[in-house]
């Protein structure tokens, strides 16, 4: 018999195209998506197009890398996702109601997956509340102060440089963080963010709020 | 026989994207030994050669050393084999090699041991090489157990007398105790000799440093481990690195334009070896691909056997669905940050070696906040520490180089 994708001769019965690696199953395991196996002799033309940005430079150093490496080989920066093409333009969220109130809006319904995320410090996680729009900060009843996720119990203090509402996350089919003008500031991937400029955050990406340091993870 | 060792994959994705131009993916095998090994024991034959220098009676060195060469003695059975050598500008044999029977007595003569004289390893190795000789053999564990605490003359004899180890089958282990001790050397010896070396920080841990040599010779059950990848067609491995018990780079050696291997050596029982493998994936469409196969082949001295090997499929699919190719496995994520910290300690130590203070700080800085980041609090603290000194002084101290070079290797923990 012969291989389907890159028509190799392979031995009955074989599971995998020994040349190509294809798989030979003609049924996709299951919890795979409805994709089709790869019948089609491969060319050149069915990739995607190349991404319209270049993109495969590392956002803190400009080293170049291939996609898919995990981090900057040069300065160690986080570069999941960072400037990988897409193979397809990501499906719109849908919009989140804002929420009138200054009072959060509890949820309609749980969302799964992807919204989810976390933040680790020194071998502890904080859970981020799944919700849209996510501040970062330091409770503090005097001023009314009550962020989604309060840092003083991972040591937030005037101190170690955490402002009240300092950084805010915000889900939009992807996580980005912004600074909320904070007094001593949101650092990215070892850069310095802008005040209420949204950039995204990637998976492993270090953060530090004032003079704490974090790591997010979207799961 | 076969089933000693589970080798088990997993890739940092399950789905890569469609791309028109390669990517890389992350593999991490994982081998360990099965249940049916749970009992099976190395017996040894080890030279514990020791540096009894005059710097060896400082903060009780010599009774903390005295001490663990007998915790040894007392793990040690009946049938393992020792021998030690105690040495200063002269080696002196102390127990020449035999087998631990009598335990008390061998303990008498470790007694015998005070701290005087100048430091000459050479010599002393080629001793300790002269005591393991006598009882050579594929079923046991032939081993040099060297501490030292100071700088040796002679260090191109240091390192003949590791490759005559090598040549003979013997390891090298090769301890550091405190600051003032040549670790280029040690590693270096080390690694000619298919050991490991490492850095004690205060006396009262020799201890339990010997212990574990101990308990890691009598646990290597599988030798000469080699691990084979037959690539899918168009993959290229562009690095393989040890990442547990000890992360390092391997090198990888390609035996054909479709096969690599990867020499591991040999396998601690209780012990769970782990390989990341860095692999360039060339476009494919859409669909499920075996990219590689991983063959592990070994031998178990204990009951003769040879070449036995144990395989796994390393298997990925292709997506176009960009919410499936964004999912990454955060256990396979986890190790490759470690990787990555590991990397930039190791080029932020040869920068600060070179004098480039600004780029070794800012590595240092970067690898304490992934590893901070990773709950391994104290070396990411040892790091930052030594990131603030060097900025500040342009200097690192010899302690905290000496952790980092010999701690950030040891950060993934697989079980």
């Amino acid at each position: 018999m012969n291989c389907p994708s890159c028509h190799a001769q392979v031995p009955d019965g074989a599971s995998f195209c020994d040349q190509c690696g294809a798989s030979l199953a003609s049924a996709m395991p299951p919890g795979a998506p409805a994709v089709p196996a790869p019948a089609a002799p491969m060319s050149p033309q069915q990739f995607a197009p190349a991404p319209a940005s270049g993109g495969t430079t590392c956002p803190s150093c400009g080293t170049p890398f291939v996609p898919g490496t995990a981090f900057c080989d040069n300065c160690g920066a986080s570069l999941t996702n960072a400037g990988v093409p897409q193979p397809q333009p990501i499906p719109q969220p849908q919009p989140f109601p804002q929420p009138v109130a200054p009072m959060p809006q509890p949820f309609p319904q749980p969302v799964s997956g992807a919204m989810t995320a976390r933040l680790m410090i020194g071998g502890q996680t904080i859970a981020v509340p799944q919700k849209p729009e996510v501040v970062i900060g330091r409770a503090d009843v005097a001023s009314g102060s009550f962020p989604d996720v309060d840092l003083t119990p991972y040591g937030a203090s005037p101190q170690t440089g955490v402002s009240r509402v300092h950084a805010k996350l915000t889900w939009q089919g992807a996580w980005v963080i912004e600074d909320m003008n904070s007094t001593n500031g949101t650092m990215l991937r070892g850069q310095k963010l802008a005040p209420h400029q949204k950039t995204p955050i990637n998976t492993g990406d270090p953060l530090i709020v004032g003079t704490l340091q974090l790591t997010f993870y979207a799961s | 026989m076969a089933g000693e060792v589970q080798l088990t994959c997993s890739t940092h994705r399950d789905y890569v994207p469609v791309l028109n131009q390669p990517q890389l993916a992350y593999v991490l095998l994982e081998m360990a030994t099965t249940q049916a090994m749970a009992n099976a024991q190395m017996p040894l034959n080890f030279c514990f050669v020791l540096d009894k220098s005059g710097s060896m009676d400082d903060d009780n060195k010599i009774a903390q050393l005295r001490q663990a060469v007998k915790h040894a003695i007392d793990l040690l059975q009946p049938t393992d084999i020792v021998s030690i050598i105690a040495f200063d500008a002269n080696p002196k044999t102390l127990c020449a090699s035999q087998t631990a029977q009598d335990k008390n007595r061998l303990k008498r003569e470790v007694d015998r041991l005070n701290a005087s004289g100048g430091t000459q390893m050479a010599s002393a190795m080629r001793a300790g090489l002269k005591e393991v000789r006598r009882n050579l053999g594929r079923d046991r564990v032939s081993r040099l157990v060297i501490l030292t605490d100071g700088q040796t003359e002679g260090e191109p004899e240091c390192l003949r007398e590791a490759e005559n180890a090598a040549r003979e089958g013997i390891s090298v282990i090769a301890l550091g105790l405190g600051s003032d001790w040549n670790d280029n050397l040690l590693m270096d010896m080390a690694q000619r000799a298919q050991g490991r070396a490492d850095y004690i920080a205060s006396p009262e841990q020799i201890v339990q440093h010997f212990q574990q040599q101990v308990q890691a010779g009598q646990g290597a059950i599988i030798q000469n481990a080699l691990l084979t990848l037959r690539l899918m067609q168009g993959i290229q491995p562009r690095k393989v690195w040890r990442v547990a018990p000890l992360i390092g780079d391997l090198g990888v050696q390609p035996i054909s334009d479709r096969d690599a291997q990867v020499s591991l050596g040999e396998m601690v029982k209780d012990q769970p070896q782990g390989v990341l493998a860095e692999l360039l994936l060339p476009p494919r469409n859409e669909g499920r691909y075996r990219v590689a196969q991983a063959d592990v082949s070994y031998d178990i001295p204990l009951g003769g056997i040879v070449g036995e090997h144990t395989r796994a499929d390393v298997v990925l699919n292709y997506t176009s669905n960009p919410a499936l190719a964004q999912a990454v496995n955060p256990r396979v994520m986890n190790i490759v940050e470690k990787v990555a910290a590991f990397k930039l300690q190791t080029r932020a130590l040869q920068e600060a070696q070179s004098g480039d203070r600004a780029g070794a700080t800012q590595k240092l800085r970067q690898a304490a906040t992934m590893l901070l980041g990773q709950g391994e609090a104290d070396l990411a603290r040892t790091i930052q520490l030594e990131a603030d000194r060097l900025e500040q002084s342009g200097q690192m101290s010899e302690e905290g180089k000496k952790t980092i070079k010999f701690s950030g290797g040891k950060t993934v923990r697989l079980s």
